[in-house]
């Protein structure tokens, strides 16, 4: 599913009159398939664009489209919620309510009226893709760990089967290992659809970002200031996401540091941190053989 | 929701509402409200009216807020002239259609009602619209001192109080998270009959009962660790002092509080 | 000194720390880390009172902290500043905010204006005195909690993940924040989930359920593979860089923690 946004604006209703547009004029492209990391600083708007993509919010000015199609408002004026994309809000263990896993991964679907057996089959693989067992469907989600929690809210989304993701900062208090296994789930749901499934991720880590990503979107200020792959974005635009208030991940400052020092451009196909290790390693030892 | 939630919102403006001591406040509310139940003709609601009319505009704060604050109410306030029309008996029938006679008296008692709940609120809300919680709470505080004679907990009660004026805009703010992520999870809040709509709910409640708690639980442990201790034995940065404008506000007060009695007499 | 002498703590009938025997020197920087739930929290909360041990003993500079007498004190010596930015604003300010402290340990009313703005300074929001805070972002909000403990004069700070909800920008000013306010004297205990910030520390503690599973410098604990595998960690970029090159022959010494310091060795010692 593809969509575009076209001059995209968004201002929040607001009791006093200073509120200003937290979003504006945005023109931006999701493609089917991609993985897609959203980077920006507290109130650039990246979780107000995630609510526009989910239509939980309509744009009060612009269109978002849908494979082509405008998004059309409700009778009510209100933005229609659209089914194939599915929303992990932050810390969404605080959203799950019933008794039991199990219960509270049906409640999704149902209310989309799939059917009983289709929802029974899609139980049984979701709670293995998110690393968990049929173990955990009799469970109170309370009983839970923070991290196992954590797999269960992102269950409950998957479990609609959208085609498109978008994960707001899923990672956010969660251990190394934890985040880990996050980033790892979603790879795997990816990649188990065939091309056809998006992924929307928004983090404050850069490492994070720097593992998955095909391309990577910049936020300042209610606006995009960067859509463009990672490994260009981070070795080619240090200063200006300095100048936005990010960062770029450890493994591009050791490319950048050995660039310096060395005054030699490895070039890597990925910034995953084993990647550039390697390729690192693999040239310091070269030249100490070159000068021995 | 949130936009439409007046209690525990401050909007700086700098006027004299806003100068004044939150003790000379509170007790020129209280006044106001007992005058307002006092009224009970025209003329009273017409000077009610003009009164709360000028206290808004000297406010600086825009109509608009205002007019936000009566949302909410919208259902009550419909009820209630609702009720009234319909099962107020008088003398003056206006219509009739079976079972269903409706009287002028109605229709009169039950806008009075509702003028008066429109003027209260509109009044508190300029209480709270200009006051910071904590200084609320401080005015309170000072103004119940007599209370702890009788042991009750005043300074325990001000803290609560300036809490829960604090906290309803952050709560009512996780309230509209919560319905969005259900809503994310195929919820329909809109057309469904009045059952479905109550069931609901269910999974907005439970969330919102865990997420409440687990913020009132921070909340205590960051008052906590800022060693408030049992809130007895603490300084104050600003002591209140009762200045000219606080006089004149109190005595327009019970200006006012006399006048609605003059007129409560004159007009029974 | 702030001691943990054989503590245990439970909620309920749950066991969430075991037999903790700890002593933070005066001056040090501590970073925490361990996997979810294994009782960071619960045992910051421990050394400022806020919970009592069943069984064991915590002394803030003597004081014991099961005494109800000795928790004004206790409180304002220990500082904690917590995850939520949101949810340890009580005042309608930042200026009051810093205020609230200073009248709940009864400060001269005439000095507090001093002493506050101090501390904002300290923390670079003075000039954000009057603004409410919703108006600041999460970064800005962390460090007028930071401005409210400091304002109470503690000789220990504890930060619980201060940095877990806050961009780049929020994480690094904190960091430093921390770092300068350690160089001026005062004991750092930071919990935290980022590895790379460990790496800031003087001595890290390795907590898993409920027990101290590991302890020492930063480059100790990482280096022992063991500890990182079983306790749901990672190990940071340099140190990962490190052991790659000694396996490659290449040894670093062991005091450079940094890719830059690593990089720039490798490149003189060429
Ligand atoms: N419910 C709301 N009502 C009014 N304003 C809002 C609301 N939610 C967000 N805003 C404002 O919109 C702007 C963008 O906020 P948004 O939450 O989208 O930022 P963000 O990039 O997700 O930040 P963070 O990294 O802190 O999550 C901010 O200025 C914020 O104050
Ligand atoms: N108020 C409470 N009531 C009951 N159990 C609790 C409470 N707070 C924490 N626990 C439990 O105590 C254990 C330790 O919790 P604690 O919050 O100290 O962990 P933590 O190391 O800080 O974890 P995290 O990294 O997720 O913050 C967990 O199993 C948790 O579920
Ligand atoms: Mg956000
Ligand atoms: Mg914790």
């Amino acid at each position: 599913m593809d969509i575009k946004l076209e001059n995209v604006s968004y201002k929040y209703p607001s009791l006093s009159n200073d509120s200003w547009e937290s979003i504006r004029e945005l023109n931006c492209m999701f493609e089917t398939g991609k993985w897609l990391s959203v980077i920006g600083q507290t109130g650039s708007g990246k979780s107000t664009l995630m609510k526009l993509l989910k239509g939980l919010i309509a744009p009060t000015a612009g269109r978002l489209l849908i494979n082509g199609q405008e998004n059309k408002l409700s009778k009510k004026g209100n933005a229609q919620i659209i089914q194939e994309v599915g929303l992990v809000f932050q810390y969404p263990e605080h959203q799950l309510f019933e008794t039991t896993v199990l219960k509270d991964l049906a409640f999704g679907p149902k209310n989309q009226g799939v059917k009983k057996e289709e929802i029974n089959d899609r139980t049984k693989v979701i709670i293995e893709l998110v690393g968990l067992s049929e173990a955990y469907f009799d469970k109170a989600p309370f009983e839970l760990s923070g991290g196992e929690k954590r797999r269960v809210a992102i269950a409950t989304v998957l479990m609609m089967n959208p085609e498109v993701l978008i994960l707001d900062e899923p990672t956010a208090g969660l251990d190394p290992q934890g985040s880990k296994l996050i980033l790892q789930l979603v790879h795997d749901w990816q990649k188990a659809g065939g091309g056809q499934r998006t992924v929307i991720f928004v983090t404050h880590q850069m490492n994070e970002v720097a593992e998955y990503s095909d391309e990577v979107l910049v936020m300042n200020d209610g606006e995009i200031v960067f859509q463009e792959n990672p490994i260009a974005l981070f070795r080619e635009h240090d200063h200006e996401l300095k100048a936005f208030g990010l960062d770029i991940p450890d493994s591009v400052k050791l490319l950048k540091l050995f660039e310096h020092r060395f005054g030699k451009r490895i070039e890597v196909h990925s910034l995953q941190e084993e990647v550039v290790l390697e390729e690192v390693v693999a040239y310091f030892t070269k030249q100490g053989d070159d000068l021995l | 929701m949130i936009e439409n939630v007046l209690v525990g919102q401050f909007v700086e403006t700098s006027s004299v509402f806003h100068r004044l001591d939150p003790r000379s406040k509170l007790i020129s509310i209280f006044c106001i409200v007992i005058a307002f139940f006092l009224i009970d003709n025209a003329a009273g609601y017409l000077l009610a009216g003009l009164f709360v009319f000028g206290c808004i505009t000297l406010s600086h704060i825009p109509w608009r807020i205002f007019l936000k604050g009566l949302k909410p109410i919208l259902f009550i306030l419909s009820f209630t002239i609702v009720y009234h029309i319909l099962f107020t008996k008088g003398e003056n029938l206006l219509f009739h259609y079976g079972i269903l006679s409706i009287y002028i008296e109605g229709i009169i008692s039950g806008s009075r009602l509702v003028v008066r709940i429109i003027l209260l609120v509109l009044i508190t809300s300029l209480l709270t619209l200009t006051t910071k919680p904590l200084e609320l709470a401080y005015g309170f505080e000072v103004l119940c001192k007599p209370l702890k004679k009788l042991r009750f907990p005043v300074e325990q009660f001000s803290l609560m109080l300036a809490i829960t004026l604090r906290f309803i805009p952050t709560i009512v703010m996780e309230l509209d998270k919560i319905i969005e992520a259900q809503k994310a999870r195929g919820v329909n809040f809109e057309d469904k009959s009045l059952m479905k709509k109550v069931l609901s709910y269910i999974p907005i409640i439970v969330p919102l009962l865990f997420t409440s708690i687990n913020r009132a639980e921070n909340l205590a442990n960051a008052i906590d660790a800022r060693a408030y201790g049992d809130g007895s034995g603490r300084t104050r940065y600003k002591t209140l002092r009762f200045e000219t404008r606080d006089y004149i506000a109190m005595s327009i007060s019970l200006f006012m509080v006399g006048t609605f009695l003059i007129l409560k007499m004159l007009g029974g | 000194m702030l001691t943990f002498d054989n503590v245990s703590f439970a909620y309920g009938q749950q066991a969430v720390l075991k037999n903790i025997s700890l002593q933070i020197m005066e001056g040090e920087f501590l970073t925490i880390i361990g996997p979810n739930g294994s009782g960071k929290s619960t045992l910051s909360k421990l050394m400022n009172g806020l919970i009592q041990p069943y069984l064991g003993q915590i002394l803030v500079d003597r004081l014991d902290t099961q005494s109800p007498q000795n928790l004004k004190e206790i409180r304002q010596i220990v500082g904690l500043i917590f995850q939520n930015p949101e949810d340890q604003f009580i005042s309608t300010t930042v200026f009051d905010e810093v205020i609230f402290g200073l009248e709940n340990i009864a400060v001269e009313p005439d000095k507090m204006q001093s002493i506050a703005e101090d501390a904002l300074k300290k923390v670079g929001m003075l000039s954000y005195k009057d603004v409410e805070p919703h108006k600041l972002s999460g970064g800005q909000k962390q460090r007028v909690a930071i401005a409210a403990i400091l304002a109470m004069k503690p000789k220990y700070i504890v930060f619980d993940e201060s940095t877990a909800m806050l961009d780049p920008n929020g994480q690094k000013s904190i960091m430093t924040l921390m770092q300068h306010l350690h160089d001026e004297g005062f004991t750092i205990i930071h919990i935290t989930h980022l590895m790379e910030e460990a790496l800031k520390a003087t001595r890290v503690l390795v907590l898993n359920g409920g027990v101290i599973v590991a302890e020492g410098a930063p480059v100790d604990v990482f280096h022992n593979s063991r500890v990182i595998e079983n306790n749901e960690l990672d190990v940071p970029l340099p140190l990962k860089l490190k052991g790659r090159l000694s396996e490659a022959g290449i040894v670093v010494p062991k005091q450079l923690v940094t890719l830059e310091g690593i990089v720039d060795y490798i490149w003189t010692s060429n």
